[in-house]
């Protein structure tokens, strides 16, 4: 990625941010720190990874194999990047050539997870790669998580020959279709190379139609290097306008002033504005909505920011008032709760507005189903509902959103005891720190897109994490709770934001942050490697407690401290992650008071937003935080839809 | 012989008073204010719903919950923080052990009496109060 580019991109956050003060604070925290920092300054980018980066694209063209038939396909689609790890060459190969941005890292499954992120925050299909066998399976995880985010994710593998199926013959043969039962919408090992450029479209109308899931091809050797002299030799070799189409569906108009009608006789509407809202971009037309009709809007999903938490009708820091809704409004939620897991009155009227008809009524029963893309449903709306005016339910969510920052605030002032008492971080200073950083300070509140991750950090840092435009939060355990892959979907999160794709134009090249836990810390740390390796800026705050945070399920009952079980839930304590980041050739930070983390933090954003350069910063503190009784109010509920949720 | 029956017996009278509770501290315990009723037991279950649901299961067996094994309600004998309704309450409003979180702050008291008997509605029915007399 070039220089120039990058500066300019990032003027106005860099200088801003270095002018007034933030060098000053750095340096002076720099003075007096007890943190350590240190960056391997032997660990080179090689020459070719730049020199490679800016070739120009090559572009295919007759003869061609179907591996580069494929690619073409997939260019012509708008296909948004590729993560990999090597295998599958011809495929991956023929991407690249095609000029589709690719990335290569360490591991499958985080490249996986790093394609889904890149979804997750930018609503575009993103592509991920691994080789056949063990490189494939390697994947299962993440293609699970991402379904279960219903994530746009084309998921690519090699795979065994053809001509030697069920012989065993060399390795890495395994029939992959199968695994990925149940966490796809559609799959296919390819068989017939004449039909390459076919399936290409089936894989493009499933990833760009109804509700989004991945897709899965296979392809064996006899596909992807098949040469193909013209386009007389391929079936189906059709332009995308004319194998699939971009019309969406429109709701009915009666169903719509059914709507309508139900809105204006309610006291205290709210619209969860899910997924679907995201990826249909219909975030405008939402705003009119609300706006009209002061309807209180509240977010759920995979991301976050399409309705902005600054809004006055904004019920995302409001949980105290979701109770008192009459009628809700659920736009685009792919992923359905149950009955109460919405904190919701169960008695409220419910309205369902999604494009698949087969899941209106799923879990929770509807008053009125509407099927219909999000946004031309929105837009229907906004036409259809008489303006209304309702300064009650206003008043209630400002006193909502006020109660939750003083709950906040509480936790916050109980957090810096709790550091002092036990001489490490507690989760509320970290969470506090952040957003004064990101929010409240010199940069610019809509920039920094944030990777949510975590188990128990979670509970308190999405309490704080704040999102001003559409894709500025990636949710990381969402729905499926995997709580591994954070750094790789900061990879994919990053890599949009360097790339300026979708919503993060403005903010090209901007430093991205990202939450995680210790244990989820390794299951994805090697991606670090990645990061610096594309120079993609990413601070990876590693919250470590030295356990897993559900280690008091190993204890007997609570009548005794421990049992046989309990080392089975704990680590080593006072471990030094930030050490992966150095050694990988990226910063380390290590805080241990809580008066430090600010500071680290600080110079952590400078370093991403002058030198491109990634930190981990390894917040210590103690598992016994999480106790209720020890240190209240320990591992914090959470309410569902808002800020805080992670389930649907 | 003569020190292990000193040891046994202070160790079966201390048995003894764990087990009888005296009178004045039964009079101490609070008392359910709200009669049991079908709207009650409603009510109740909304607030279950929103609050509990998530650690004790939508049946109250707690058997989803992905965090840490929180007992079934259905079963009060496997109850760690006692199992009378006064008992009930307070681990309600403050929390019990490390994992349960206090709350009395987010609910009245109305409302955790509410919960009280929801929770004995799904449990044994020899638990459950006797219905409400029609006006309270």
């Amino acid at each position: 990625m070039a220089n120039k580019q990058m500066d300019k991109a990032t003027s106005v956050s860099r200088r801003n941010f270095v002018a007034k003060g933030a060098v000053a604070a750095a340096v002076a925290a720099g003075a007096k720190a007890s943190t350590t920092e240190r960056r391997d300054s032997n660990i080179e980018v090689p020459g070719e990874v730049p020199a490679s980066l800016a070739e120009a694209p090559n572009p295919a063209d007759f003869p061609m194999t179907g591996a580069q038939v494929f690619a073409k396909a997939c260019k012509k689609e708008g296909l948004a990047a590729l993560f990999c790890a090597p295998g599958n060459y011809t495929v991956i190969n023929a991407l690249a050539s095609e000029g589709i941005p690719c990335y290569g890292g360490r591991t499958e499954g985080m490249m996986c997870s790093a394609a889904d992120g890149f979804a997750r925050v930018t609503g575009e299909v993103a592509a991920a790669s691994g080789t056949e066998g063990p490189g494939f399976t390697n994947m299962i995880m993440n293609i699970a998580a991402a379904n279960a985010a219903r994530s746009p994710l084309l998921v690519l593998a090699s795979n065994m020959t053809l001509g030697l199926e069920d012989t065993e013959q060399a390795i890495q043969r395994v029939y992959q279709q199968p695994t990925t039962e149940g966490m796809k919408k559609y799959g296919k090992r390819l068989i017939n190379p004449h039909r390459v450029h076919e399936y290409a479209g089936y894989a493009f109308r499933q990833l760009k139609s109804g509700v989004p899931r991945p897709v899965h091809l296979d392809f064996p050797g006899e596909v992807a290097r098949r040469t193909f002299e013209s386009a007389e030799d391929l079936r189906y070799f059709f332009d995308k306008s004319k194998y699939r189409t971009d019309t969406k569906p429109h709701p009915s108009p009666g169903e719509i002033a059914k709507a309508a009608a139900m809105i204006r006789r309610a006291e205290r509407p709210i619209i969860v504005a899910s997924a679907g809202v995201f990826y249909s971009k219909a975030w405008d037309a939402l705003k009119i909505v609300a706006e009209k009709g002061n309807i209180a809007v509240v977010e759920s999903g995979p991301s976050r920011g399409h309705f902005g938490d600054e809004h006055p009708l904004s019920a995302n820091t409001a949980p105290d008032a979701l109770l008192s809704a009459d009628l809700v409004v659920l736009v685009g939620q792919y992923c359905m709760p149950n009955i109460g897991e919405y904190s919701f009155d169960p008695d409220a009227t419910f309205i369902r507005i999604d494009p698949d008809a087969a899941d209106i009524g799923r879990n929770l029963p509807i008053d009125l189903g509407v099927v219909s893309c999000e946004k031309a449903a929105l837009e229907a709306l906004a036409e259809e509902l008489a303006p209304r005016k309702r300064p009650a339910w206003r008043d209630e969510l400002a006193a909502a959103r006020a109660a939750f920052e003083a709950q906040n605030d509480e936790h916050y002032k109980l957090g810096l005891k709790y550091s002092q008492e036990a001489g490490c971080v507690h989760p509320a200073v970290i969470a506090k720190e952040l957003e004064d950083l990101l929010y409240r300070g010199d940069i610019p509140k809509e920039q920094t897109t944030v990777v949510s991750g975590g188990y128990g950090i979670a509970r308190y840092t999405r309490r704080r994490l704040r999102a001003y435009r559409p894709g500025q939060i990636c949710n990381g355990a969402y729905q499926y709770g995997a709580i591994g892959p954070d750094v790789g979907y900061t990879v994919g999160a990053g890599a949009a934001v360097q790339q300026g794709t979708g919503p993060h134009a403005p903010y090209k090249g901007a430093p991205v942050v990202a939450v995680t836990g210790d244990a989820g810390f390794a299951y994805s740390a090697m991606e670090l490697e990645t990061l610096t390796k594309y120079r993609i800026p990413a601070i990876v705050i590693v919250y470590n407690n030295n356990a897993w945070g559900v280690w008091r399920s190993g204890e007997s009952g609570g009548r005794s401290r421990t049992s046989r079980a309990q080392h089975m839930y704990l680590f080593q304590e006072n471990l030094r992650y930030e050490k992966i980041g150095e050694a990988l050739g990226a910063r380390g930070e290590y805080v241990t008071k809580a008066e430090d983390f600010a500071p680290a933090l600080a110079r952590s954003y400078q370093a991403a937003a002058r030198e491109r350069l990634s930190t981990v910063i390894n917040c210590q503190a103690i598992k016994e935080f999480w106790s209720a009784r020890d240190y209240p109010p320990g591992l914090l509920q959470k309410v569902e839809p808002g800020c805080m949720a992670y389930y649907h | 012989m003569f020190r292990g029956s000193l040891f046994a017996l202070a160790f079966s009278a201390t048995l003894w008073a764990a087990a009888e509770r005296k009178p004045q501290e039964q009079a101490r315990e609070p008392q359910n204010p709200v009669g049991y009723s079908a709207d009650t037991v409603r009510e109740g279950r909304k607030t279950y719903l929103r609050l509990c649901q998530y650690c004790h299961g939508a049946d109250g067996r707690a058997l989803a919950n992905p965090d840490f094994e929180a007992p079934s309600l259905r079963a009060p004998s496997e109850w760690r923080h006692g199992s009378s309704d006064a008992e009930l309450f307070v681990s309600i409003r403050d929390g019990a052990g490390h994992e349960m979180p206090p709350f009395g702050r987010q609910l009245g008291d109305d409302k955790i009496w509410q919960l009280v008997h929801y929770v004995r509605s799904i449990g044994p029915k020899e638990l459950r109060a006797a219905p409400a007399k029609q006006g309270q």
